[in-house]
């Protein structure tokens, strides 16, 4: 079921009513209500692969109990690893055994052998390595001895399969979401208000400004041979615009559904085109992700107190790891590696103190735009064949007619954010007089009504 | 709560109201399919793919008025189970003395083949007649299901169409494209290397369309008149056709004395009529074709 779709609104609005007027003040049914509309949710797109989520729900439930009640710390490290083993395994059949699997056959193949292991034709279940990381970042924190161990299985499993971040996210903490899911549900207005200016907004990035930048893109990466220098860039800056607008979309709506059922998910976006630097870049894209892997990867390694060569290697590890995590392609590695190149300048050449936003922004927009290129290619000879033409091999012409109201939509929707950039997100304008805001919230309905493009295109994020 | 309720209401209220205003600007301009799927008080149907869509214009045959071209396309429309659902739904079962024309030609009568395992597809499962159950005025449904965009385009669309096509409330399906001979010759070129690429290899005749389209003969014989038409395309086309199914005429002749129908296969106009690609007619072939077709309707009329 997709958030932008008629089904998703019937659906919201039918959990929002039963959630507040049939089963108010029923804290135990209105869990009991959420898990079930969960699993229907889930159920939405392959009805079967349920079961696997149900098995790291259970493997996950029995190791946080198993941590707390284990006084000894290696038996707690047994515990640990048998949970991250068994989770990240289902992770890796279905997600990275044919990575494996073909890149053993190509080695094989290089030394002069015929060694495979064959390949497996199951889909990937949708949104897997969301809810793996979520259902991960419970253990360690029970490890870690930061998070009680849930004893309530349904509402650990309500903490796993909350549909608004069940496929796409954000990667949710137990220190926020667990601790929700155990008080009672009260009704919050302004939260509830909020949640659906963020449904309008999200809504607006995704169907006016990500769908009508995917049809050009999608035109212009269909025939790389034939495009020119200016359509290669034209189609880089316009991804740019399409994963931001896709990606935060999805998280706006997400948590607008879930404000709407008063509880509040974990900021996934901080307006990252207005970045400075790539370091700040990654401060504020995809936090929940990359909090995860700087609370769970980075700062076990040792973090930033370690000697300077060690501190560059777990940036190394991190951005890889992260790389992979989107995809099992060695594109998405090396767009990890790419990342972590340009953190790892950044650390060692301060250049950036004197220099203007001006010049900062718009300059890591490009350098940001340059490295998607690795993210959107099918493969690395794409990937290395559009960044040499659109640096080195220059041709003019274009095969792309300019749509003056796209780029209307563009300028629009960048100068709501910059001024809203110290806001929540873009069309947080509680504060603004009522007349500008009512108008605001008519405009942006007005642009979804008139500007949303054919077809409704799934999540860009849905396949991760 | 109260508060939030009202707030609610009034931004829902205006989301609703400006959806259904836009649905009641729904008509052939917005869309080349919908009024298909609004009920239509008919005295008969004319059934086929596109080429029947836009070479037969149901307000040119006026000796039998009231007749709906209700033809899609190939992928959506060939003889199967699917359509035989939406003619029954959209025939007018309480007129008398209907006229159904049933267009064949190799290519609604064909499947296509799944590659790996050999067996037949039905590729219109997944299309809109499968995907449409309803037949009504507004249709919300397909509204709902086709219409994928922001429905304000909808109205956009109604006052400054934007497209080439139309529908009429009939049926037919207008086109109104430059017609020089070197577009024509090219758009006729690359329809042709299409065919040849695509259908002429994944499709086989097929003996399940062939035994659905003697179901529907048998069916529509129930509430009045039935002839069978092979609508003729340019002579490149025809060769392609004979040369994918050698025995189609030959079948469809013999399907019509089994069934005691008429049918008329014009090949002599093949070359005679003008078409927009060679596959379909254009406007100025569509109303010839029609004319002659009315008088081929009128002469089976009197004989009977």
């Amino acid at each position: 079921m997709l958030f932008n779709s008629f089904n998703y609104l019937v659906f919201l609005v039918s959990v929002w009513v039963v959630f507040w007027f049939v089963l108010k003040d029923k804290t135990k049914w209105q869990q009991l209500f959420l898990l079930l509309v969960s699993c229907y949710f889930y159920m939405f797109f392959i009805p079967k692969y349920i079961l696997i989520l149900g098995l790291t729900i259970a493997v996950d439930y029995w190791a946080g109990i198993a941590l707390e009640r284990q006084e000894s710390e290696r038996k707690r490290r047994v515990i640990l690893w048998t949970s991250v083993v068994v989770t990240c395994a289902i992770l890796f059949v279905f997600k990275y055994y044919n990575f494996f699997s073909e890149n053993i056959r190509f080695l094989s193949g290089y030394f002069g052998g015929e060694w495979s292991i064959g390949i497996l034709s199951w889909a990937l279940p949708i949104g897997l390595s969301f809810h793996t990381f979520q259902s991960l970042s419970y253990v360690f924190e029970v490890y870690y001895k930061r998070q009680a161990a849930e004893r309530n299985f349904l509402t650990y499993s309500l903490y796993v399969m909350y549909f608004p971040q069940l496929v796409a996210g954000p990667i949710e903490r137990p220190g926020n979401l667990l601790q929700q899911l155990n008080k009672p549900f009260s009704f919050d207005a302004s939260l509830a208000s909020d949640g659906l200016r963020m449904i309008l907004w999200g809504l607006f990035k995704k169907v006016v400004i990500a769908d009508a930048c995917a049809q050009i893109v999608n035109t212009i990466y269909s025939n790389v041979a034939g495009a020119s220098t200016l359509d290669l860039w034209y189609a880089a800056v316009l991804f740019s615009i399409q994963i931001y607008g896709d990606f935060s979309g999805y998280s706006d709506i997400a948590r607008g559904s879930s404000q709407l059922l008063g509880i509040r998910l974990i900021s996934n976006f901080q307006f990252p085109y207005f970045s400075k630097s790539i370091t700040e870049f990654w401060s504020r894209w995809h936090t929940s992700l990359s909090s995860w892997f700087r609370d769970y990867v980075y700062i076990p390694m040792g973090g930033n107190r370690v000697s300077s060569w060690k501190q560059s290697r777990n940036i190394l590890i991190v951005f890889v790891l992260s790389g992979f995590w989107h995809g099992a392609q060695w594109t998405f590695i090396v767009w990890g590696l790419v990342n972590a190149g340009f953190i790892l300048l950044e650390k060692s050449v301060s250049w950036g103190k004197r220099a203007e936003s001006a010049v900062l922004i718009p300059l890591t927009f490009l350098t940001t735009t340059c490295i998607w290129v690795f993210f959107r290619a099918e493969n690395m000879n794409q990937a290395w064949e559009q960044l040499y033409r659109m640096m080195f091999d220059i041709h003019g012409g274009t095969q792309i007619t300019q749509d003056i109201k796209l780029w209307l939509m563009i300028a629009f929707f960048f100068v709501l954010e910059w001024i809203q950039r110290s806001r929540v997100h873009g069309l947080d304008v509680q504060h603004w007089r009522p007349a500008y805001r009512y108008g605001m919230y008519m405009l942006v309905y007005l642009l979804v009504f008139f500007m949303a493009v054919y077809p409704a295109n799934q999540f860009i994020y849905f396949q991760f | 709560m109260k508060w939030f309720l009202y707030k609610l209401l009034v931004f829902g209220a205006i989301a609703l109201l400006t959806h259904v205003i836009a649905g009641y600007h729904m008509n052939g301009d917005t869309d080349t399919n919908y009024l298909r799927f609004t009920p239509q008080e008919n005295t008969g149907l004319i059934l086929g793919t596109s080429r029947a869509a836009q070479a037969i214009c149901p307000g040119d045959l006026d000796v039998h008025p009231g007749l709906f071209n209700a033809s899609f396309s190939m992928y959506t429309s060939p003889y199967g189970e699917v359509y035989f659902e939406y003619i029954k739904k959209q025939m007018n079962k309480r007129a008398k003395d209907q006229f159904f024309i049933f267009c064949v030609d190799p290519w609604s009568l064909s499947s296509s083949i799944d590659s790996l395992t050999g067996e037949e597809m039905f590729v219109e499962e997944n299309k809109l007649l499968a995907m449409t159950r309803s037949i009504s005025f507004p249709n919300w449904e397909f509204m709902i299901e086709q219409c994928a965009y922001g429905w304000g385009n909808i109205i956009r669309e109604h006052y400054r169409p934007t497209s080439s096509m139309f529908l009429h409330s009939n049926g037919w399906l207008e086109v109104n494209r430059l017609y020089d001979v070197v577009r024509v010759e090219k758009r006729r070129a690359n329809k042709l290397k299409g065919y040849k690429k695509d259908v002429f290899v994944s499709n086989r005749p097929s003996d399940y369309r062939k035994r659905e389209l003697r179901r529907m003969l048998q069916d529509m014989k129930g509430y009045g008149k039935v002839m069978m038409v092979r609508i003729p395309v340019h002579p490149d086309f025809f060769d392609l056709e004979q040369a994918f199914w050698p025995s189609f005429e030959n079948e469809m002749k013999q399907l019509a004395n089994e069934e005691g129908v008429f049918f008329w296969s014009p090949k002599e106009l093949n070359s005679e009529l003008p078409f927009n690609d060679g596959h379909h007619m254009n406007k100025e072939g569509s109303h010839r074709f029609s004319g002659l077709l009315n008088a081929k309707v009128d002469s089976l009329k009197k004989q009977s």
